[in-house]
């Protein structure tokens, strides 16, 4: 069962904090940020669900917590008000700065998304292009990355995995191409997009390949972790738990 | 430079794959990579090929010092010739048969001879199928719902056992479970109340023993006050000993910590590998467990019945738990003597006899992996996630040898990790 409060965080943490990412690793996502006159800070205001801002600017896209310096607000009566924003395209109710704010929503920020979605569901034909299936695959795992914490915190299943891992950082990653920590705090998990300094659990796959395999369950994990394809150590129960917050992701971003 | 030369896994590669193409997993469970934590994976043996005593070699001819003891069934040693005379002997006789073997009488008898609370014996298969009967006997007999457990649990492989984040389970399936902290009376009291008093029953083991942390016996205290709590709520006091159960006490791990349960779980260590579990009850428990609909295949099987008596004899006779723990003690001080020598700080937690082990140099037990996988790979099957087993076959000469290969262990693991300064 997918929880609607839950799935508004997924959308907020796991997916449009991936603009992060794609405003870095894409050309044309790049471009767009650079051809802003100014910086701005949109915020998504979602009553009873996630508030948080995207912050763009010539350098790229940074997402902070809450509205503090945003230029733009957007607000919505509820999470699933916020799902349909993503999922229909519809908007919410434009709070501050209101015609800057559609006309931002309607250009910049939906030329993102378009790249965006195409980058988290491509086409056949675009993952034939070893450069973009590269990309894909990093920015589906930063969505996961994102979508685990946000689940972690938010559904109640995924509550009672989080509840058993213990505090500490989780370094997950793809060899030499991406990590993420995924740190634990008190059954509380935030995500930080680089390589843990002092993990107490490691969970790395050793290809973009496989990476993209596991995540459209094309390849056996455990085959691949016998194959030592996976490379596992320190506290396992974090990752076991991890994983089972995992199931949950596939489920909510099916 | 290693004493003692890395084993190779070339046939147990080759049986493995071949496993995965047949088999979900390969291997899957407790003694497989991925429950059993095979880190890294090509220095684990992953399929067997005999064994012997306290011994077993895997498909690539390599001989282990098993201090997994399957988990803990061997208890007197594989293939122990006095077990396996009395099973041979009933398997003459009949084994799964229409009318059920007088061995099944037999056994019965010897438990309640044996186990301090058993006024009688119900017999299953695996320690899940114990624990779930039990569950069902305390619901039976007080017409309630709840179950508390406590947190860190583990009581087998049933839905009602696993947590609602699990593959394959339905929030609904533990929803009567009522998760506390170990002997936190209070927790108890307060979970009592918010379910308005409609608890069955709180299942236990002895201790907790649980995994990836240090083990943390009880006190005799602790379960008084467990105890007294359940008798003044009329909850049904379930003992799983089905990991411990006659490895600290043969009367039971209740009669060790002073007090008695209403039911106990037994299986491991029961029948030294045959396959068998048992619930014992106390007398006010019978009706219900006569009520219970619970019967399966092969569970009045005779053979199991005659290998448990032959068992349970020589556990008796050879004052088993007193022998665990001695053995216990010396393996384990022996080991962190051992550590201590090269800058490990090894600690051993929980009962001697099914002793836990973790590397405390770090916090995240990558050391302590290393070092359990260079044990592993020379020889000495040990884990890096369970506590351990100790069997009667073990020798004061295959704890020596342990050590030996443990410190070789060391040695490779501290030279691996010059930044740390271990190798003193």
């Amino acid at each position: 069962m997918v929880d609607v409060r839950a799935m508004a965080f997924v959308n907020a943490y796991g997916v449009l904090a991936t603009l992060e990412n794609l405003c870095e690793l894409d050309s044309d996502a790049k471009a767009i940020c650079q051809g802003l006159k100014e910086p701005v800070g949109f915020c998504f205001d979602v009553i009873n669900g996630p508030v948080f801002t995207l912050n763009f600017s010539k350098d790229g896209c940074k997402l902070t917590e809450g509205d503090l310096g945003c230029t733009m607000k957007m607000n919505f009566i509820s999470p699933k008000a916020f799902n349909d924003l993503i999922d229909k395209s519809k908007p919410g109710i434009p709070t501050k700065n209101p015609i800057k704010t559609i006309l931002f929503l309607a250009t910049t920020f939906s030329k993102l998304a378009e790249i965006l979605t195409r980058y988290l569901r491509p086409s056949e034909a675009d993952m034939k292009n070893p450069e973009f299936f590269e990309k894909s695959t990093m920015l589906t795992m930063y969505t996961i990355a994102g979508a685990i914490c946000a689940l972690a915190n938010n559904d109640e299943i995924s509550k009672i995995s989080a509840s058993y891992i213990i505090d500490g950082d989780i370094s997950m990653g793809i060899t030499d191409k991406m990590y993420v920590t995924v740190k634990a705090r008190n059954s509380i998990l935030s995500l930080e997009k680089k390589k843990a300094e002092n993990p107490r659990a490691v969970m790395e796959f050793t290809s973009i390949e496989l990476a993209n395999a596991l995540f459209t369950g094309t390849a056996s994990t455990m085959a691949e972790l016998c194959a030592g394809n996976i490379y596992m150590r320190g506290m396992i129960n974090m990752i076991d738990n991890v994983n089972r917050i995992l199931d949950r992701v596939a489920v909510y971003l099916a | 430079m290693s004493k003692f030369p890395e084993y190779k896994h070339d046939k147990s590669k080759e049986w493995f794959d071949r496993a995965l193409a047949a088999i979900p997993s390969g291997v899957y469970g407790h003694l497989g990579p991925s429950e059993g934590l095979f880190l890294p994976i090509t220095k684990w043996p992953l399929l067997g090929d005999r064994a012997e005593g306290t011994y077993f070699w895997d498909v690539d001819g390599n001989k282990y010092i098993d201090y997994m003891c399957a988990y803990g069934p061997n208890v007197l040693g594989y293939n122990d010739k006095d077990v396996d005379a009395a099973a041979a002997a009933q398997r003459k006789l009949g084994d799964c048969t229409t009318t059920p073997s007088y061995k099944m009488v037999e056994c019965a008898e010897k438990l309640k001879d044996v186990v301090d609370i058993a006024d009688w014996a119900f017999f299953m298969k695996n320690g899940n199928d114990a624990t779930t009967f039990s569950v069902m006997c305390a619901r039976a007999h007080t017409g309630k719902k709840k179950m508390i457990l406590f947190r860190g649990y583990y009581h087998g492989a049933s839905q009602w056992t696993q947590k609602a984040d699990y593959p394959g389970v339905l929030p609904e399936e533990v929803a009567n479970n009522i998760v506390v902290p170990w002997f936190d009376i209070q927790a108890l009291q307060e979970a009592y109340d918010s379910c308005n008093g409609d608890i069955a029953g709180l299942i236990a083991q002895p201790y907790d023993h649980g995994n990836f942390f240090d083990n943390v016996t009880a006190t005799k205290e602790q379960w008084a006050a467990v105890r007294k709590w359940c008798d003044k709520h009329g909850v049904v006091l379930i003992i799983d000993d089905v990991r411990c159960g006659f490895r600290l006490d043969l009367a039971g791990s209740d009669h060790y910590y002073g007090f008695k349960a209403d039911l106990i779980c037994f299986c491991k260590a029961l029948a030294n590998g045959y396959n068998m579990s048992a619930v014992c009850g106390q007398e006010h428990m019978k009706n219900a467990a006569s009520s219970v609909t619970f019967t399966g295949s092969y569970w009045m099987s005779a053979v199991p019945f005659a290998a448990c008596i032959a068992c349970l004899d020589k556990l008796e006779k050879i004052n088993a738990p007193a022998l665990f723990k001695e053995k216990g003690t010396k393996l384990t001080e022996g080991l962190i003597a051992a550590g201590k020598r090269h800058g490990f700080d090894l600690i051993a937690s929980g009962e001697p006899a099914l002793f836990y082990l973790r590397i405390a140099n770090d916090d995240s037990l990558m050391l302590h992996q290393e070092w359990v996988a260079e044990c592993v790979s020379r020889g000495v099957f040990i884990t890096s996630h369970h506590n351990h087993f100790i069997n009667a076959a073990l020798t004061d000469e295959d704890i020596n040898l342990t050590i030996e290969i443990a410190e070789d262990a060391f040695s490779v693991v501290a030279e691996r990790h010059p930044d740390l300064g271990l190798t003193k």
